[in-house]
């Protein structure tokens, strides 16, 4: 087959799947928009459910890897397949927020109940707040460390900005729960949200 | 003489366009993405006043890191340059074929940190020594007369329907992918898959490109791989577990190699006809298959066979059962944790090498004068130089490729699994395809089982030809059917890869939509 041939067949390739998945499943994007206290605390508790995933995986790469482990095995999908050093993971960890927590509370809209928009924003300015915090710790690593102490001391506000924010996220949503009944209710009946519950439990 | 005049005014170029785009923006960082600085902050910031909370020793309140969303226009130029850098390398190599890929590789990877500036990436260790282990084993295989033996018994299996290698051998890679959770088991029956259609006179690019997309294909359908593992806890709030997962990839992957292999079984012309093969057979590279009635069994061809067969089942077994494997310190906190695949694919079959020469008395002096251990050490050195250049590309690039096809995504969601198979390509890496871009498309809001139906399109990893399994199953077909391509793009794996991970992507989205 020439060179344009193959072209062809990649970009038909392209075409079909998306095509296919432009009619089956484009997405949802309710930012701004009123929405089901139902829908809204299942794509709630989705979007966390997946950021806090996102986290573990990182965590279970920060386990396994250091400054001296490899990084690639040749993309054959083993498990020594990248160096991930604590600022690298905090890059990540930042970018996880940005594009999985921020990106899906605000696409999951606005629930239709009384306290609807005071509730997405406390659980939006959480998310801002997590972002903020990794960033601060990011600086801090940044920092040429002047001491053995130092250079110790500098791998913990990555963790600890985690695990505020973690603690912090249980007390948005409690937060959430007092304020309007309704969504209390909603958060309680859905499946994603009683499965994260468990897990984090 | 102006081929090679041709290639040094090509590097002498790009080398003063790398020099003078480093001079120019001299911001350029390893971390391509974190250069520009439109601070977005968080608006809503109210409680990250501090920084550590518990220590003390910290430098209080520092500036947060700004927010780095975009990668600036004169990034992207030096990006683009070096990505033009790479792949002319990869076409240099491909054209050069065997060795030369690798040291075409090793030049990019020159140019790449000495003119770019760029930090060396990691060449690929376990692939390498893997290679060397496999190829180790099935050398002395081949010494015993263990090749010829199973080319026998193939042929007489395949007797009545000599085609039906091309869809066989890619479900065998596929199962063992499945079983070890890594396609670095494929290279152990690379030389098999070879002689034996070789020897059946089927044209080895049809079963061997086909096997090589089907074992990528086996780590998203495999409960022991480390991409598996990234994807668990993404999808397990929506209500996903490990057998929702399978019962998804599984089916579509069969139908898709299925697909892969039909296709394959009529790819190309016969193995007769073609030139490059008739080439290289009156020009005596090559000698014409020998008949199975002809061939004359050494003494001890079965024990090897056994043995050789033996350590892949014992890898199999070891990569399925955690509980049976060795355990070693664990690396975080008392304890200890299984010790992982890739080692024990290492000592098991340098043993089973080491086996055979003591059971089916094969002298080791013979081993590196085997074809299929020439083969494997020009496949190794290949796999080294050209994996070193594309790493220390995509470990200075990474955020911004990723970050690039993220904003793709965004826009148009129903991109994303073309966004998934885009970041494998570039990036080639299954797990970083996995954990980027599953998340992004789960907060763009489409659903948790589409999303694991196109996860599937991490195969996308055999788009460039700079993989090992590529370069050794094409090493590996001494005929020269098997091609890394002339263009980057047209190798023989392309069209495998495309057909199957469309089919199994396909298939997947379907079943979610029927059953889920």
């Amino acid at each position: 087959m020439r060179w344009f041939a193959w072209v062809g067949v990649i970009l038909a390739a392209v075409i079909v799947v998306s095509g296919l998945m432009a009619a089956i499943d484009n997405g949802r994007d309710h930012s701004g928009e009123t929405v089901r206290a139902s829908q809204w605390a299942d794509d709630v508790c989705g979007t966390v459910g997946a950021w806090e995933g996102q986290l573990k995986n990182i965590r279970e790469e920060l386990r396994r890897n250091n400054w001296a482990a490899r990084r690639s095995d040749g993309s054959t999908g083993d498990s020594a397949e990248q160096i991930v050093t604590v600022r690298g993971a905090t890059t990540r960890a930042i970018r996880a927020t940005q594009d999985t927590l921020q990106e899906g509370l605000k696409r999951a809209g606005i629930p239709d109940t009384g306290q609807g928009a005071a509730a997405s924003a406390i659980l939006r300015d959480w998310a801002n707040d997590t972002e903020l915090r990794l960033r601060v710790a990011k600086a801090v690593i940044k920092e040429k460390p002047t001491s053995v102490a130092e250079s110790f001391a500098s791998l913990m506000p990555p963790y600890a900005a985690l695990a505020r924010s973690l603690v912090a996220g249980r007390a948005a949503v409690a937060k959430v729960e007092a304020l309007d009944s309704d969504l209390a209710d909603a958060l309680d009946r859905s499946g994603n949200c009683r499965r994260l519950k468990k897990r984090d439990a | 003489m102006r081929r090679l005049l041709t290639i040094g005014i090509a590097c002498a170029l790009l080398g003063i366009a790398g020099f003078t785009a480093v001079s120019t923006f001299s911001p350029h960082s390893s971390g391509a993405a974190t250069t520009t600085a439109t601070t977005t902050g968080a608006t809503g910031a109210t409680g990250a006043t501090g920084t550590t909370g518990a220590q003390g020793t910290v430098p209080a309140t520092p500036t947060p890191e700004p927010a780095a969303t975009e990668t600036s226009t004169s990034d992207w130029i030096l990006i683009a340059i070096e990505g033009l850098l790479v792949i002319g390398f990869i076409a240099l190599g491909v054209r050069s074929g065997g060795i030369g890929l690798g040291l075409w590789g090793g030049v990019g990877t020159l140019i790449l940190v000495f003119v770019f500036g760029l930090d060396p990436g990691e060449p690929p260790f376990d692939a390498m020594l893997i290679i060397v282990a496999v190829i180790a084993a099935a050398a002395a295989m081949e010494a015993a007369g263990g090749i010829d033996y199973m080319v026998l018994i193939a042929s007489r299996a395949l007797r009545a329907r000599p085609k039906a290698i091309n869809f066989v051998a890619p479900y065998v890679s596929y199962l063992l992918c499945i079983l070890t959770g890594t396609s670095n088991t494929f290279y152990s029956i690379i030389p098999v898959i070879n002689e034996v259609s070789f020897a059946n006179k089927i044209r080895p690019e049809r079963p061997l490109a086909g096997s090589t997309v089907a074992s990528a294909l086996g780590i998203t359908s495999s409960p022991v791989a480390a991409a598996m593992a990234t994807i668990l806890p993404l999808v397990e709030v929506y209500d996903y577990n490990l057998v929702d997962v399978l019962l998804i990839t599984i089916p579509a992957s069969l139908v898709g190699i299925f697909l892969m292999s039909l296709v394959m079984s009529r790819h190309g012309r016969d193995l007769e006809d073609d030139a490059e093969y008739k080439r290289r057979r009156d020009a005596g590279e090559i000698q014409a298959p020998a008949s199975s009635e002809n061939i004359r069994l050494k003494q001890y061809a079965k024990r090897s066979v056994a043995i050789f067969l033996g350590a892949v089942l014992v890898i199999c077994i070891f990569g399925l059962f955690e509980g049976i494997r060795p355990t070693v310190a664990a690396a975080e906190g008392p304890g200890t944790e299984p010790l992982a695949v890739t080692p024990i694919i290492q000592m098991v079959m340098l043993t089973a090498a080491a086996m055979i020469l003591v059971f089916a008395h094969v002298s080791a002096a013979d081993i590196p004068g085997m074809p299929i251990f020439r083969s494997g050490m020009v496949a190794m050195i290949a796999l080294f130089g050209i994996a070193w250049m594309a790493d220390t590309f995509i470990a200075s690039n990474e955020d911004a490729i990723v970050s690039a096809l993220g904003d793709l995504a965004g826009k148009w969601p129903f991109m994303i699994a073309v966004a998934i198979f885009a970041v494998a390509a570039l990036t080639t890496s299954q797990s970083a395809a996995t954990r980027t871009m599953v998340p992004l498309g789960l907060a763009l809001g489409i659903g948790a089982g589409y999303m694991i139906a196109m996860w599937t399109a991490v195969a996308g990893v055999l788009f460039l030809p700079a993989n090992g399994t590529q370069i050794a199953a094409a090493e590996a077909d001494s005929t020269g059917t098997t091609t890394l391509g002339k263009r980057v793009i047209d190798h023989s794996f392309q069209l495998p890869l495309q057909v199957a991970w469309i089919t199994t992507a396909l298939v997947g989205i379907l079943i979610v939509a029927v059953f889920h």
